[in-house]
């Protein structure tokens, strides 16, 4: 699975919503993810991946391609190390 | 049993209150980590004497270490419980210390060791254990308070904020946790008879009896079975709560 496609399955499952909705366009609210829904999905992706993800870089995540750009990114730089 | 396939944390269950809690939940078929902090070495042996106790009675426990005050600490114990148990659904914040004085007597390290222990150690365990909690829908977090974090007391203005300031908390928590099916109870023991209470001198014990209306000090397994309470499946739509254990001296 794709890096993406993790953190798709991680939000569709905290928020309740069918993964196809989910597109790298959609924003949290679209997807109706509340405030904790999307502390919960950061969480646990940092948590999958091993990475940190701030709370200054998190507020900026306009929408889901945000936030999957920024993982991949972090993941590439440690596998790098 | 009521609490069968359910995995409980208690912190500062070597002793006293938490013992009692520790020796309840696992008599309802609860698997027991009982939490210590290995500061006296009496502590690791009480908390061993807990596990065989449990063990002895056909129940499950583990003995774990950790300094709650410690983020690192709590952490690794919240993995080690789900690593052997593969969840947390009950965590008991009952870790506690008393360094009492008077206002102008009581030094910044009495202050910030009771607030540290009793307050932050609370604010590390729930925030370590319902992320696992989150994943599965249910959870119950119960935190001691106690009376004097209602109503004040004399000489202890440290240890009447840090619980107060569990209060707060819970009230806190519960509303960030409802959605997930996790509930956030504080109970407010009064005068109950264990070592921290035992140091008082017998004038102030006589004088703490006569305001209690049930006319005897609160024994720990008076407070467990509220914890238990808590703990359970019936106690699903209670949360946000801070229910007195005091015998009713202080309604």
């Amino acid at each position: 699975m794709t890096i993406e496609e993790q953190i798709r399955d991680i939000v569709a499952r905290i928020s309740r919503v069918d993964k196809s909705i989910i597109t790298r366009e959609s924003t949290f609210k679209d997807i109706k993810a509340d405030s904790l829904d999307v502390v919960q999905a950061l969480v646990a992706v940092e948590e999958l991946f091993e990475i940190e993800i701030p709370d200054e870089v998190a507020q900026k995540f306009q929408n889901f391609g945000d936030f999957v750009s920024y993982v991949e990114s972090k993941v590439a730089k440690a596998e790098k190390v | 049993m009521e609490l069968e396939e359910k995995v409980s944390l208690v912190t500062g269950a070597s002793r006293g209150i938490g013992r009692a809690i520790a020796l309840k939940l696992a008599s309802l078929g609860s698997r027991v980590a009982v939490n210590y902090v290995a500061i006296e070495a009496s502590n690791k042996t009480d908390a061993d004497d807990v596990v065989e106790s449990i063990a002895r009675t056909g129940g499950e426990a583990m003995a774990v270490e950790a300094d709650v005050r410690n983020s690192e600490a709590v952490k690794a114990m919240v993995e080690q419980v789900v690593e052997k148990w593969g969840k947390i659904d009950i965590l008991v914040n009952n870790a506690g210390i008393n360094r009492d004085a008077l206002l102008l007597r009581m030094s910044d390290d009495a202050w910030d060791a009771v607030i540290d222990t009793n307050l932050r150690g609370a604010f590390l365990c729930t925030k370590f254990a319902v992320r696992h909690m989150m994943r599965q829908e249910w959870g119950r977090v119960i935190s001691l308070s106690s009376v004097v974090g209602r109503v004040g007391n004399a000489g202890q203005c440290n240890y009447a904020a840090s619980k107060g300031g569990i209060i707060a908390f819970t009230k806190s928590v519960a509303r960030e946790m409802g959605s997930r099916n996790i509930t956030v109870n504080a109970v407010a023991p009064g005068f109950i008879v264990t070592g921290m209470t035992n140091k008082l001198p017998p004038e102030t014990r006589d004088s703490l009896l006569a305001m209690i209306p049930l006319q005897r000090l609160g024994q720990p397994e008076d407070v467990a079975e509220l914890v238990a309470f808590l703990a359970g499946e019936r106690a699903g739509y209670i949360t946000g709560q801070v229910i007195t254990i005091d015998g009713g001296a202080f309604p």
